[in-house]
């Protein structure tokens, strides 16, 4: 669900950067600083379709201008983040391709939108290829930067991600890389540090600005369990943004901490309504499941199965979210399957965490226990991590190391999926019993 | 002539180019969780007619659950629900609307998974006379997909509107995918109306205007050259306009045969008289074309899909009457005395022509089209007359057409050909200009029509000057073999006057069958 919440945020940042990047550029080989090339500065009053239109129009008069090919690459990537609209994220591929193809040497730019399609596409290889070589050309591109930060963590060389990101914060302090700071803090447990950085980057700039800090900020309070401060930063971005996605994710995780599951429910409701992706109707599915409501449970199933369904046909190779819902509610053999193929891929905690627990339910704990094991290496604060852990500790009959796991994990998270939880506290509870 | 086959194909190409970049439609367009949304306004002076398109791919339609299985009903709880989404106002007062009618049906989309498409009619009663009428789609505020709003007027003016009147998607059917364009996200509409006006139909309710063929993508495209205030687009569209006319005459039924036979005709002036019939048709195209443009935005009633077919129908008798004034002049030419008779001729189907077109709503375009007849038919017995000069014997046929005597006859026929070419006006042409017009510039769109106009007259005069060489060097080789006895040209004449009469005969039976 985290890994979800950056990959949108993914978006909102290199965009911010990408229009920071354009207009302030140390060397400025692609002409970036003609006037008439207008900048993508998301979520910053500026009207985003405006920007869109304006770009559009020049590259109506002026088909060979590269600088504005990328820039409305980089528009483009933002108003899929914003809309949701798929068609965007092609559109952008295109406009990067038209870049590259007028401008093919020093374009950097249209490297670092290609990057950032190919990290929302989860080919976090080629991203990070991308990043690199517009790395090469400008050493200071604030997209690529965060592209290549990104790509990082997601292949799971979270050493490198460390020194990228610490390299890109003297470089380029901002917003986009405070966010990418804290997450790197927070994969590694520290969520005070992660917390101060968030409210660093949310103390300035508007209250637009705000909202992606304020929203990660409130997830990490949750964690910590301060609900209430955790409900006030989300109250601040439902002020200004009122249907903020990100945040609408947030609250509904917030109300589940809270023990309000009617309002959880209907939360969720509105997120699916929005946009339904598999990880969302999981975790609606999974509350229902919770509350009784079988027959609404499965219909939110059918949704993600259908989803699955539409990836194979599309060629697309299913996510990671897909694997984890195979795992628990479709075919484990089928999980264990996809889990491995993108454990071939990355490395990241996320995928190990998909791959140990995807092992477990085809059966297979011995098999499933260091890689369980590497999903925990960081110390991440992600409740599954440890409640899965801690299963596949259980089924091995190792009854000491299952109990301190499966509690930690239940101490971690109190907005985590209530059905995942009820789990773990019943085995938690067969441990004692059997003690 | 080949320079002119070659510019043909080059302006052909460019065509090609401009216009035939759309990418086939993959499963959704606009991605497989997207929920489109279109609405229709129809305003009249006794209420509102409302047409609400919802169109929802595969993961909305998946989220429908079994509700899928009775789409009756689906729709009508879809429909119920977006009812209390569209508000609609009118001089501020809130108009409730009824639900009149609804439907839903299902397709496949990517992997044979169903996509689903929900139209929902309603009504909103109101006296409405000048003023504000204004429209909000409330339903699902932050769902995802397209969203389009078109207004038109039903004996009402629309003096400001802030949408259009047509649907750029052509009701969730047809996404543009243009890399330079955004998917619409229109969820308002403000409308300022005064009473009087054209019959009105909402957009999608008229499948069989002319446009129905290849309106979409053509007038989108057109319509996003037209927009933009560039000269390069103003050129690029100039071209376009060139290349479009040049292949459109390319297609069948352009009297290609009848110029070609028209030029073998001709003496050794036959590029003269290639330009001239050149300028004759964009001329008369030029005028046709924006004849029906006007009739088109004087009324809406107006469908002129319906005088196609007596447009083709003059042109069938222009060409019979062409055909068999040429016969006449050459029997003038050999004797005279085959002069009044075809003098008759010509008379006779001028006043048929006009009778055919007397039952016709659209009689300026139709008397337009029979008066030029008329006044060519007049002019032929004006003109065959001095033309009769019998100074051109049968036995010296190859000598005195190097010198052809006549010239006035030839300007008419030039005029006759000008009509052939181009009294039945192209759709597409048609489309240019009242989208130009849609846009506030009429005058590009007349530009742009001439254009379209010279485009196919350069094609038909190419196509002409080919036969006709061919024909000339025919001709040579039979005479220098001594076939025919020396009359080849004669006999070759005959043979393209009596082809003319065919393919007019043709061409008007044809027409009548359709009829």
């Amino acid at each position: 669900m985290r890994r979800s919440l950056i990959v949108l945020g993914i978006g909102l940042a290199l965009a911010i950067s990408g229009g920071i990047g354009v207009a302030t550029t140390s060397e400025p080989p692609a002409a970036s600083t003609d006037p008439s090339v207008a900048r993508v500065v998301p979520d910053s009053g500026q009207d985003l379709t405006a920007t869109i239109a304006a770009l559009q129009d020049t590259l109506r008069r002026l088909p060979e201008d590269d600088a504005s090919w990328a820039n409305l690459s980089l528009a483009y990537v933002e108003q899929a983040r914003v809309t949701g609209l798929a068609t965007y994220y092609d559109k952008a591929d295109e406009a990067a391709a038209r870049s590259l193809s007028i401008e093919p040497d020093e374009n950097f730019s249209a490297l670092g939108a290609r990057g950032a399609i190919a990290a929302a596409r989860h080919d976090f290889a080629g991203a990070l290829d991308d990043a690199d070589q517009a790395l090469a050309i400008n050493p200071r591109d604030l997209t690529a930067l965060a592209v290549r930060v990104d790509a990082l963590t997601e292949l799971g060389r979270y050493a490198d991600q460390l020194r990228a990101v610490r390299a890109a914060d003297r470089l380029r302090p901002s917003t986009t890389i405070a966010t990418r700071y804290a997450y790197a803090y927070e994969l590694r447990g520290d969520l005070d540090r992660a917390g101060d950085v968030l409210q660093g980057a949310a103390a300035s700039g508007s209250l637009a600005d705000k909202a992606y800090p304020l929203t990660l900020r409130a997830d990490i309070l949750r964690k910590q369990g301060r609900l209430q401060a955790a409900g006030r930063d989300l109250a601040t971005v439902r002020q200004v943004l009122p249907t903020y996605l990100p945040a609408l994710v947030s609250s509904a995780r917030l109300q589940t901490a809270r023990g309000d599951l009617e309002g959880a429910v209907a939360t969720w409701q509105s997120v699916v309504a929005q946009q339904p992706l598999p990880e969302y109707l999981t975790e609606l599915g999974e509350l229902l499941q919770h509350l009784g409501r079988a027959d609404e449970a499965e219909a939110q199933f059918a949704v993600v199965r259908t989803t699955i369904e539409l990836l194979n046909a599309g060629g697309v190779g299913t996510d990671l979210e897909t694997a984890l819902f195979e795992a628990d509610h479709g075919s484990p053999a089928r999980a264990v399957e996809q889990a491995r193929a993108e454990w071939a891929r990355r490395t990241s905690v996320h995928v190990a965490d998909a791959l140990a627990w995807a092992l477990h339910r085809a059966g297979r704990n011995a098999e499933a226990l260091p890689i369980a094991r590497a999903a925990t290496r960081l110390g991440t604060p992600e409740a599954r991590f440890w409640i899965h852990r801690g299963t596949i500790e259980a089924a091995l009959g190792m009854t000491a190391e299952a109990r301190t796991h499966l509690q930690r994990g239940l101490a971690t998270d109190p907005g985590m999926s209530p059905w995942q939880r009820e789990e773990a506290r019943s085995t938690l509870t067969s441990l004692t019993v059997r003690r | 002539m080949t320079r002119l086959l070659r510019l043909t194909v080059a302006l052909g190409a460019i065509a090609m180019c401009l216009f035939v970049t759309a990418a086939p439609a993959s499963a959704h367009p606009l991605g497989n969780f997207t929920v489109n949304r279109y609405t229709g306004i129809l305003i009249s002076s006794d209420g509102v007619e409302v047409d609400h398109v919802i169109d929802l791919a595969e993961i909305p339609t998946a989220q429908l659950g079994e509700a899928i299985d009775d789409l009756e009903s689906l729709a009508e709880r879809e429909c119920e629900t977006s009812r209390g989404g569209l508000e609609l106002t009118v001089s501020g007062t809130a108009v409730p609307l009824t639900l009149t009618g609804s439907s839903a049906t299902t397709a496949d989309g990517e992997g044979g998974l169903p996509i689903t498409r929900i139209t929902c009619g309603f009504e909103g009663d109101a006296e409405i006379g000048a003023g504000e009428v204004n429209f909000r789609d409330r339903t699902a505020p932050e769902s995802v997909g397209w969203r389009e709003i078109t207004a038109v007027g039903n004996e009402m003016t629309l003096t400001s509107s802030d949408v259009p009147s047509e649907s750029t998607s052509e009701r969730l059917t047809a996404y543009p995918e243009d890399l330079l364009t955004s998917p619409l996200d229109v969820t308002s509409a403000a409308v300022v109306v005064s009473p009087g006006g054209p019959a009105g139909t909402l957009p999608g309710s008229d499948d069989e205007s002319p446009s129905a063929t290849d309106g979409g993508w053509l007038s989108s495209r057109a319509t996003a050259l037209l927009g933009d205030n560039g000269w390069i687009a103003a050129g690029l569209g100039i071209l376009a306009a060139l290349a479009l006319g040049a292949t459109h005459a390319l297609s069948p039924g352009h009297g290609k045969t009848v110029m070609a036979f028209y030029l073998s005709q001709r003496g050794d002036n036959s590029l003269r008289s290639a330009l001239a019939v050149g300028g004759a048709v964009t001329a008369a195209h030029t005028g046709s074309v924006l004849l029906l443009g006007l009739l088109v935005s004087l009324s809406t009633a107006f469908v002129p899909a319906s005088i196609y077919p007596y447009l083709t129908l003059a042109t069938g008798l222009l060409i019979l009457g062409l055909g068999l004034y040429l016969l006449v002049q050459l029997r003038s030419n050999e004797g005279g005395h085959g002069h009044g008779h075809g003098h008759g001729h010509g008379h006779g189907h001028g006043h048929g022509h006009g009778h055919g077109h007397g039952h016709e709503p659209s009689q300026t375009v139709a008397g337009n089209g029979t008066d030029e007849q008329h006044a060519g038919g007049h002019d032929h017995d004006h003109h065959t007359a001095p033309g009769s000069q019998s100074t051109v014997g049968l036995a010296t046929a190859t000598v005195p057409t190097d010198a052809h005597p006549d010239p006035a006859p030839g300007r008419w026929g030039v005029w006759v050909m000008g009509l052939v070419g181009g009294l039945v006006p192209s759709p597409s042409a048609l489309l240019l200009l009242l989208a130009a017009v849609a846009l506030g510039r009429a005058w590009f769109g007349v530009v742009l029509v001439l254009a379209f106009g010279i485009g196919m007259a350069v094609s038909l005069a190419a196509v002409g000057l080919l036969a006709r060489g061919l024909v000339l060097r025919l001709e040579g080789a039979a005479d220098r073999r001594g076939f025919l006895g020396g009359n080849v040209r004669t006999f070759l004449r005959y043979g393209a006057a009596i082809g003319i009469c065919a393919v007019g005969v043709g061409l008007v039976v044809r027409t009548l069958l359709q009829l």
